[in-house]
């Protein structure tokens, strides 16, 4: 099981090099920075001046060798856009926001999706169930910065009992959460709903039925307990899902979380604050992941030995 | 110090209150207390920059953080659009051009017991942009107009209220670089001493009617009503304001609508659609940007291949294509002549736009010639026919085809329904084009810089500069744009910057002006003006010039709506 867990962490911190080629590679290829930063009227002397001021005069290759040797120690230099903040200052006092969006957004998909998929499941083929399924079908079709308006246009505009956006108490967070939490509450509804239909059908279920149990311990105590495996394992992938799902929802909603901040980094070519936010979007996809390997591992012998 | 003062002599203090509410007179603000909220909020699109040091990486754009706290030597008076005193209460120049001298206002406080402003503070200001090693100043100062701003090389002080500017050459423009279309704002040199270069991120002290409060990056920037009544407005309208970022534009829409904001920017259709509703469009008193189209390729200048530098010294041919159609001054004009100005006024811009003639030139600065108006529906009006005859004698009986970019600009939403139209008023014609998606900063920016724009249309929008410095950028090769450039304007340009005759100068930028007007340099379209649309109940006007630093300022002239209908 150590080498097991030694091998999947050296293969992520593999991934994680390779990704940060690839953001060092993709943020220079889209242009340059200094055109975002100064108007196009900018004399070519005062471009010069900026370029060399930030490095950026250096080959490529040193720019990448400084960026790497700076990253490893969580230093991903100043950003440009916010002039005096270090761009892991900026991630990290933006990414309590963020959490608390997704974590919010995780609990209301659970409340919702479980005895939604799970009443559906029992009460197949039911009014019930089509109710369900619609759920499930408008949440996936949904796109979530469209449903976030819509919400915002019934719930703060029209019936003035929310607040369009920003962030601060409980108020500012139902309507982005929901607008986030839509989506899983779909994609979980669907999940329960298939693994208790298998669960159901299994033969120890009838024998607890056979045993006398009353239908709601079976459903919510013993089907519940084992269908729950695959939604479960979706939550691990679905944190790093609703980190970088985020990014449409916090601009729409004015939340100032990480997504918000990257989209304004994209905007303005801040490289650093660019890096700094796909570097760690990464690495919390890659501890995810890693978390749900070594689960499966620890759950399935099999896997290990592979 | 004042208020030490005022406690020594209660007597003195009722006279001097009478005395300043009785020279404010007309300009004096409301009293506190009058407006329906107490904080007016704005909801702005994004900051461009979201730090105070103005001299990093700085643009002449978006300096409306700074405008509600800090103040500059001259400011841009909305409703006429003169250089009218400031900070400095008076500025002139001696006959050479190469020395103005500045008379500063007395009696200008900072803010948080950061003392009187004197002559000490411009020399810090000036230091701030133009010192390369200025003690204290982590980042060196960059700025798309440091190069004029920096033509005054030395501030020497007179005295605490009076300074003499020394500049490298003759520096007409003084005013307008050290005006509030610029970016050389007055920050404190007590507080640089005091705190260092971040004091002024944390909590900058300026002289304007608000105080800095707080600011959540990238959220907002909270300002609360000086204590004391400001030294040249009195007291303003609101005890705080509040400028918010949201990208979104549906979301600062709901936020209008739900009264979170009660002024923001929009589009022309939404704007229409709250007009309908009883919301009020603001617009700015003067010129923003001017619309136009410009033709790639037009690199008529001849090029030094050591300087890299057109024209001064003669050379190599630059790089002009003699197949791209654009090279032909009846080309140019015959595109000119297709376009209908009206029709796209009417339907993209709701007739809110005026017709603007040459790039760079307006009514109110120095260089206009008022013959263009005239001269403009014969040389440049709406005529097919004059314009299928044009490409005939030019040698393009059947027309040609060429491209288009587009691509969106922030602050301009309608450039590209502009170039799609454009495209089918130049079909009539027979010119096709070809519309290419592209994106500016990657794509567009580093051809115009490689002079290989050939063939190619752009809808730009350029906001109102100092002539001067509109030619040097587009004209001159001084910026990366390289929009129309031949030998002669180079020549021009270079004895006007010897010029320090400001009536010789004018004759020459006309001069400039009328070359650039009859060889249909470009497609110039609209003088268009910043719309911003407001809750009328709680706001009644905003005056403001739209040249603030090419964007929006004069906060303290937002008034309030203080009465119970609303305000129209």
């Amino acid at each position: 099981m150590q080498r097991y867990i030694v091998i999947r962490l050296l293969q992520s911190l593999l991934a994680l090099w390779v990704m940060s080629i690839i953001v060092f590679g993709l943020a220079r290829v889209t242009g340059d920075p200094i055109d975002a930063l100064l108007p196009i009227e900018a004399t070519l002397e005062e471009r010069e001046t900026i370029r060399k001021n930030w490095g950026l005069d250096k080959p490529l290759h040193t720019q990448y060798l400084v960026f790497l040797s700076k990253a490893v120690r969580g230093d991903f230099g100043n950003s440009w856009k916010w002039q005096g903040h270090t761009a892991m200052g900026l991630v990290l006092e933006r990414l309590p926001a963020t959490l608390e969006l997704a974590g919010v957004a995780i609990v209301i998909s659970i409340v919702l999706a479980l005895p939604i998929g799970v009443l559906s499941a029992v009460k197949r083929d039911t009014l019930f169930d089509s109710v369900g399924k619609i759920v499930a079908l408008l949440g996936q079709s949904l796109p979530s910065f469209w449903l976030g308006i819509i919400l915002m246009w019934i719930f703060a505009v029209i019936l003035g009992w929310l607040p369009t956006s920003g962030r601060g108490g409980i108020a500012r967070l139902i309507l982005p959460a929901v607008s986030l939490g839509w989506f899983q509450v779909a994609v979980i509804t669907r999940l329960v709903r298939s693994a208790m239909l298998d669960v159901l059908d299994s033969e120890y279920v009838k024998l607890t039925r056979i045993k006398g149990l009353s239908e709601w311990k079976v459903v919510w105590k013993h089907c519940l307990r084992n269908a729950a495996i695959v939604p479960l394992t979706y939550f691990a992938i679905n944190a790093g899902v609703l980190m970088t799902g985020s990014v449409v929802i916090e601009n729409v909603f004015v939340w100032p979380g990480t997504g918000r901040l990257a989209l304004e980094a994209v905007q303005a070519r801040d490289f650093q604050v660019v890096q700094a936010i796909v570097i760690i979007f990464a690495a919390v996809f890659l501890f995810a992941n890693l978390i749900v390997d070594i689960l499966y591992a620890y759950l399935d012998p099999r896997i290990r030995y592979q | 110090m004042r208020q030490a003062r005022f406690r020594q002599s209660a007597g003195l203090f009722m006279v001097l209150m009478v005395l300043s509410l009785t020279f404010l007179g007309g300009n004096a603000q409301a009293q506190p207390g009058e407006a329906k909220v107490d904080r007016l909020v704005i909801g702005l699109i994004n900051p461009f920059r979201d730090y105070f040091r103005a001299w990093i990486s700085g643009t002449p754009d978006h300096n409306i953080q700074h405008d509600p706290i800090l103040e500059w030597l001259i400011e841009i008076d909305p409703d006429t659009g003169q250089y009218v005193p400031w900070l400095a209460k008076s500025w002139e120049m001696t006959p050479d051009g190469r020395l103005w001298r500045v008379k500063l206002q007395e009696g200008v406080h900072y803010h948080q017991d950061y003392g009187e402003f004197t002559a000490r503070d411009v020399v810090h200001n000036h230091a701030l942009w133009c010192q390369d090693d200025y003690p204290g100043r982590a980042d060196p100062p960059s700025s798309a107009y440091r190069t004029g701003i920096c033509t005054v090389e030395r501030v020497e002080v007179i005295n605490d209220h009076e300074v003499l500017m020394h500049c490298k050459e003759p520096c007409l423009d003084f005013d307008f670089y050290y005006s509030e279309a610029a970016n050389v704002m007055m920050f404190s040199k007590a507080q640089w001493d005091k705190e260092g270069e971040m004091g002024y991120e944390r909590k900058p002290a300026g002289t304007g009617p608000y105080e800095f409060k707080e600011r959540k990056l990238g959220q907002y920037v909270l300002y609360e009503r000086a204590p004391t009544p400001h030294w040249k407005h009195g007291v303003v309208d609101w005890k705080e304001l509040m400028m918010t970022w949201t990208i979104e534009e549906s979301t600062r829409y709901a936020q209008l609508l739900a009264g979170e904001t009660q002024l923001t920017e929009l589009n022309k259709d939404l704007v229409d659609q709250l007009v309908a509703g009883g919301y009020k469009l603001v617009r700015s008193r003067g010129t923003a940007q001017q619309i136009q189209i410009i033709f790639g390729g037009l690199y008529f200048g001849t090029e030094d291949p050591q300087t890299e530098r057109y024209t001064e010294h003669g050379g190599i041919t630059g790089k002009l294509d003699p197949n791209n159609p654009f090279t032909k001054k009846k080309v140019r004009q015959a595109m000119n002549k297709a376009i209908n100005r009206e029709e796209l006024l009417e339907v993209l811009y709701k007739n809110r736009a005026d017709y603007m003639y040459v790039h760079g030139f307006y009514p109110d600065l120095p260089g206009w010639d008022p013959t263009w108006e005239q001269r403009f529906p014969e040389m440049y009006g709406y005529d097919p026919q004059a314009a299928q005859r044009l490409l005939r004698e030019a040698g393009y009986p059947n027309g040609f085809e060429a491209k288009a970019w587009l691509f969106p600009f922030a602050g301009a939403p309608e450039l590209i329904s502009l170039v799609e139209a454009v495209q089918i008023q130049l079909l009539d014609v027979g010119i096709e084009l070809e519309l290419v998606e592209a994106d500016l900063v990657s794509t567009i920016a580093p051809t115009w810089r490689a002079r290989k724009a050939h063939g190619y249309l752009a809808a730009v929008p350029p906001s109102k500069k100092a002539v001067e410095a509109q030619i040097a950028v587009f004209n001159a090769g001084k910026a990366g744009i390289h929009q129309f450039e031949t030998d002669e304007i180079y020549g021009m340009w270079e004895e006007l910057k010897q010029l320090s005759d400001p009536a010789e100068r004018d004759v020459l930028l006309r001069k400039i002006g009328n070359y650039k007007f009859e060889n249909f340099e470009i497609i110039p379209l609209f003088n268009v003006f910043i719309e911003v649309v407001v809750d009328p109940n709680i706001v009644d006007d905003w005056a403001f010039p739209g040249w603030d630093g090419g964007d929006i300022g004069h906060t303290w002239r937002i008034t309030a709506c203080k009465q119970e209908q609303p305000c129209r």
